[in-house]
């Protein structure tokens, strides 16, 4: 059936292969060829004749076009990026070496794990992500395949109960958590025991008997910092693969040739229920569709991913839905808590202009005295119940020297605009702003608009309610006094120069 | 993707290529393709989105009959699917108020020339990169946009290849440098310095949309046609430099090229010298008031005459292009597109002979000879320049020739009837073209008087009304790297930087919506102008990079401005 590229010379090799008439027949025997003889010209007629028929078959091309950078194999390492998944997660190959005390062979597997990270007591969003997609996946599963599995949250933290209820309203059947003061931050070891217990199913009884299998059929992991570690550790632990940075994920059937997969060459081998972790390749050249698939003699589950945050939406939470929420239990060992969190730091979560109810926006027109121009900004703001004071990028990256207890405003973080924070306040109020395209992006949606320019030509007036011509040091004051004495006369300021 | 090479030290630790091309712009694109023809592992690293999104170019690429190479040698089928119209008439108008005087060049654009077509370059670029992907990619290589190189690998003071801002570095045998006008990698190698503004031009350029139709009409051509139009004279007042308009397709390339020396000295708005032109009445005949500018450009261009590096390489790497200096500025005709060319497929082609050679400057100093014994080097340094620039451009020389030229006798000698004959002859010939010296006399004086000694005047009213600054901004695209600048003013004093506020494209004094701005500044009661930036509406040209004081770099890959046209 199958042409042995061993037996052949070049010569006659390329006669061969004009005989044969399937695309993954010619894969097979390119993969053949580079495990054996591996000789260069070889190689070129047999990549030529997988060419061809490629060509042939545009629809396959199409449908496989995604795949090319893993599957048809265009280099020498090629082959070896599909059998060893797990290579992929950028390491020195963790498991190559190793003795697989632990890795099973004809193992069980089910259910969908997503490992739901948290900060400050709340859910990340990338954990609201993989879980509706884990839903989505798993609820298909079942129509395909006619099998119930579950999707499993799993949660490491100090105060876990609540959240994991909430990753049941996400869409998991099961959420399954670890408590313990220690681990209110994330600890590479402790997390990576914890997690690995869990997905053997090991524990007491009442913490375990949900569940008849050795390790889940597939684990998701966000591709955070910390998720990024915990999922090689968890993975590497539990001897199997991981596909990093994925995103895309689906569930399908595969035909395989490769001989380390399907035990002998020239044979072809259906997996099936394989979960097709798409990620952009090392080189950002194309995608690579990564497959973590069982060796004849040694099990590769749970079949991992981690996810690129914001790669899929956050589903609607329903309050509604049942689940069942698991306590675990293990005892943890003092020496996992060798390495301690001394310090930490939450980032500046800056300034947030959205929601009010007014926004006054200050631009290059304070120049003749900046300070002053922000002082006035300030005052219009205190005037009013629920106001915030913004910026143009123009005073951000200006050189304006401005004393030292308003210097504080004049940062990137109160910038309003297109690379900066959209508002859309019932009232924006713009003192000495141009009203560049750029910046206008940035407000389009308020209300109403007030703008206060010495040039009557300003952009701004073309998109502005009421458009005040004057310099903004004496309008400014005169808003202020309005504004607190309860009468807005902005009728009659924008006498004369309104639109 | 690659082989790591069994062997110690760095190119142990990281991926390694055979050879590393930085740019994709001609000369890169050029290098790739040859190097992937000899059978050679390229990889091929653009900062663009995609090649083209950071050029710009006026866009006449020659094909030289004495060339060793042209694109459409090395990328077949080049002309048709990558080109816009063939340039079939070129002319040159001096220009003294009203007074144009218009010769034709096209002998001058004809001499050594096998065709010339105008191009645009994101369309350009963007179907040379597909090509050299296709290329590298048979021989285990490719091409990755997005990606910065930021500096040179050494090892014991050994350039060993790149490092980038978005991949580890990468180490190859090979490092072809054709990133371009203000070459990080070159500056990095300490083969190129950033210093004097004499040394560079600076380009300016508006793309104009126009129906193929009405070009044809306006410019009295057929539709496999093309014109260029040069402009020189007083139009500039007393910048140095000229205008240019080239047809495309469906389009006009309208533009400036000025020595930035001269910029600087004369305090000149580059777009407003770019207005000047479009504003001019004898520009009333091609654009109508339905004036629609597509894009707004800039860029620097060297000048090869002064900075073509004689021996551009060191170690494993070599400059080709613009990061060489390799542009040729003959009198009014540019070429730069194409010298990339050819030094690329050179540098490429040196490799291979050197291949296997254990000294890593031997593919740089073949490639040397090569660019000497093609006779490439002479183009870009002519020797009679060297002759004479010394005397020509010296103060006093200018002096006396201007003050002869003003006199009635300089001018008489202009006027005079036999000097109406010899003129399109001295102006069509090559060698007196290079031997103009680039002082005021070759670019403003003269022309202004052929202008006035022989022009006719023009009455046309110019309808047209270029945008300001703020829409040209405004109509750019930029993926903007929010709270990283790649441009950080070092010293803000109007003396260090102050040059930047009117000289940069993108910038004009009482403008605040530019990248430099020069602002008043109270401290403790004394004032002081000061001047401040912000790199959002940059578009990459390197201007403030010599005319300011500066750190300077390009954005990341895929970062600030992207031109859709070029
Ligand atoms: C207004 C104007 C008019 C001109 N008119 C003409 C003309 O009519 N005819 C002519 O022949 N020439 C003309 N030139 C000159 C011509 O454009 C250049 O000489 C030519 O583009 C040089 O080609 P190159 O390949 O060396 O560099 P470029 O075309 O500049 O290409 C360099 C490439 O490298 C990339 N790059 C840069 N730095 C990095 C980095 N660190 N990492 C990764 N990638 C990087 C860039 O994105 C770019 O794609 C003109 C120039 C201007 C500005
Ligand atoms: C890619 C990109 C992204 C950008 N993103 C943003 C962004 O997110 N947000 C943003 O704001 N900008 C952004 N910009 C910059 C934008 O283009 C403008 O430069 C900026 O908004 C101008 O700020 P301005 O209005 O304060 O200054 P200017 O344009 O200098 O305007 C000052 C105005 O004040 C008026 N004026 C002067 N004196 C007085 C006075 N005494 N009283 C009243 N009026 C006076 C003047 O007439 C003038 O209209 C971006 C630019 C680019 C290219
Ligand atoms: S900021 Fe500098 S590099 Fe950018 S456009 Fe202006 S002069 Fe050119």
């Amino acid at each position: 059936m199958t042409i042995d590229p061993d037996d052949h010379t070049v010569e006659a090799l390329r006669e061969a292969l004009d005989t044969v008439e399937d695309l993954e027949t010619a894969r097979a025997i390119l993969e053949a060829e580079q495990t054996g003889k591996d000789r260069k010209t070889a190689n070129e007629a047999i990549r030529k004749r997988i060419d061809a028929l490629e060509e042939d078959d545009s629809e396959t091309v199409a449908a496989e076009d995604d795949d090319s950078a893993g599957e048809s194999g265009d280099d020498e390492d090629e082959s070896e990026s599909e059998d060893e998944a797990e290579a992929d997660d950028g390491l020195d190959h963790p498991t190559r070496d190793k003795k697989h005390v632990r890795a099973l062979n004809d193992g069980t597997y089910r259910d969908m794990w997503v490992f739901c990270e948290t900060q400050q007591g709340e859910l990340l969003d990338v954990s609201k992500e993989m879980l509706g997609k884990a839903r989505e996946l798993m609820d298909q599963y079942a129509e395909d395949y006619g099998d119930e599995e579950d999707v499993v949250a799993f949660l490491v933290g100090d105060d876990c109960t609540d959240l994991a209820e909430e990753c049941i309203a996400y869409g998991a059947d099961v959420a399954i958590y670890h408590d313990d003061d220690r681990l209110e931050r994330f600890l590479a070891t402790p997390y990576t025991r914890i997690s690995a217990h869990m997905a053997r199913g090991q524990g007491t009884v009442e913490s375990t008997d949900w569940r008849e299998y050795d390790e889940p059929r597939y684990t998701l992991f966000p591709a955070t910092n910390n998720g990024r570690d915990l999922s090689a550790l968890v993975q590497a632990e539990l001897d199997s693969g991981l596909a990093s940075d994925c995103s895309d994920l689906y569930i399908e059937e595969t035909e395989i040739s490769n001989p380390v997969k399907t035990g002998e060459p020239g044979v072809k081998k259906m997996f099936d229920r394989v979960l097709h972790m798409k990620r952009p390749d090392f080189s950002g050249f194309e995608y690579s569709t990564i497959l973590c698939l069982d060796n004849p003699d040694r099990d590769f589950h749970p079949q991992g991913a981690s996810v690129i945050p914001g790669t899929f939406d956050v589903p609607e939470p329903d309050p509604e839905r049942e689940g069942l929420v698991v306590e675990h239990d293990m005892e943890l060992e003092d020496e996992w808590f060798a390495a301690e969190v001394t310090e930490y730091d939450t980032l500046e979560a800056g300034v947030d202009l959205t929601g009010h109810e007014v926004v006054v926006c200050l631009g290059r027109g304070i120049a003749d005295d900046p300070t002053l121009g922000m002082e006035l900004g300030l005052d219009l703001v205190d005037a009013f119940e629920d106001a915030a004071l913004g910026i143009t990028r123009g005073i951000v990256t200006s050189s304006y020297q401005f004393d030292g207890h308003v210097e504080r405003y004049a940062k990137e973080e109160r910038q309003i605009g297109e690379t900066g924070q959209v508002v859309a306040p019932p009232l924006y109020i713009a003192a000495g702003v141009s009203g560049a395209v750029q910046h206008k992006v940035g407000i389009d949606e308020s209300d109403t608009i007030i703008s206060i320019n010495t040039d009557p030509e300003a952009t701004i007036r073309d998109f502005s309610d009421y458009f005040i011509e004057g310099d903004l040091f004496e309008v400014l004051p005169k808003l202020t006094d309005a504004v607190t004495s309860g009468e807005i006369p902005i009728e009659a300021m924008a006498d004369g120069g309104e639109d | 993707m690659t082989q790591t090479k069994p062997v110690g030290g760095l190119e142990g630790e990281y991926e390694h290529y055979e050879a590393i091309v930085v740019g994709c712009g001609p000369g890169g694109a050029a290098a790739a393709a040859r190097l992937a023809a000899h059978d050679i592992e390229t990889l091929v690293l653009e900062r663009g989105t995609e090649a083209g999104s950071k050029n710009v170019s006026g866009g006449l690429i020659y094909a030289e009959e004495s060339a060793p190479y042209t694109i459409e040698d090395l990328f077949p089928n080049f002309r048709a699917a990558a080109a816009e119209r063939p340039v079939t008439d070129y002319q040159i108008h001096n220009i003294a108020g009203n007074k144009v005087k218009t010769v034709d060049l096209t002998d001058l654009h004809e001499h050594d020339t096998e065709w010339c077509d105008a191009v645009l370059r994101r369309h350009m670029d963007s179907w040379l990169e597909s090509r050299v992907h296709e290329l590298t990619s048979e021989t285990g290589g490719g091409v990755l946009t997005d990606v910065r190189v930021n500096g040179l690998l050494r090892e014991n003071g050994q350039i060993v290849g790149v490092t980038c801002d978005e991949l580890d570095p990468i180490t190859a045998d090979f490092i072809v440098a054709a990133d371009g006008v203000n070459s990080e990698l070159a500056r990095d190698a300490g083969l190129m310095d950033w210093a004097a503004p004499e040394e560079w031009f600076q380009g300016v350029k508006a793309v104009v949309e126009m129906d193929p139709q009405e070009i044809n009409d306006r410019f009295g051509l057929e539709p496999d046609e093309g014109i260029a139009h040069l402009f020189s004279g007083d139009l500039f007042e007393d910048v140095r430099g000229g205008g240019f308009l080239y047809t495309n397709e469906d389009t006009l390339s309208i533009g400036t090229v000025f020595h930035l020396d001269s910029l600087v000295a004369e305090q000149a708005e580059p777009h407003e010298l770019l207005d000047a032109l479009l504003t001019h009445p004898l520009m009333s005949q091609w654009i109508g008031d339905d004036y629609h500018e597509l894009e707004y450009g800039a860029k620097l261009v060297p000048d090869s005459k002064k900075v073509a590096h004689r021996e551009p390489y060191r170690d494993r790497l070599v400059l080709v292009g613009d990061a060489g200096g390799q542009m040729q500025a003959q009198g009014p005709i540019i070429k730069g597109m194409n010298h990339a060319v050819t030094a690329g497929a050179l540098a490429a082609d040196a490799y291979m002979l050197t291949r296997g050679n254990a000294d890593p400057e031997a593919p740089g100093r073949r490639y040397t000879t090569m660019l000497e014994q093609s006779g490439t080097m002479a183009k870009l340094r002519p020797r009679r320049y060297e002759l004479t620039s010394p005397v020509g451009e010296h103060g006093l020389v200018t002096r006396v020739t201007e003050g002869v030229l003003d006199s009635p006798v300089g001018s008489l000698a202009i006027g005079n009837p036999l000097a109406k004959r010899l003129l399109p002859k001295a102006y069509n010939s090559p060698f007196l073209v290079g031997m103009l010296p680039d002082t005021q006399t070759g670019y403003t004086t003269l022309p202004a008087i052929i202008a006035e000694q022989h022009g006719r005047t023009v009455h046309w009213e110019n309808e047209v009304e270029p945008p300001s600054l703020e829409e040209r901004i405004g109509d750019l695209t930029y993926n903007t790297d929010v709270g990283n600048p790649h441009i950080r003013v070092l010293d803000n004093s109007e003396a260090a930087s102050g040059a930047a506020v009117y000289a940069c494209p993108v910038s004009a004094e009482d403008f605040g919506g530019g990248c430099y701005r020069s602002e008043t500044v109270t401290t403790n009661g004394s004032e002081e102008t000061l001047v401040s930036l912000d790199t959002q509406p940059c578009v990459e040209c390197g201007t403030c990079a010599i005319v300011a004081d500066t750190e300077w770099e390009h954005p990341r890959g895929g970062k600030g401005v992207e031109f859709r046209q070029g």
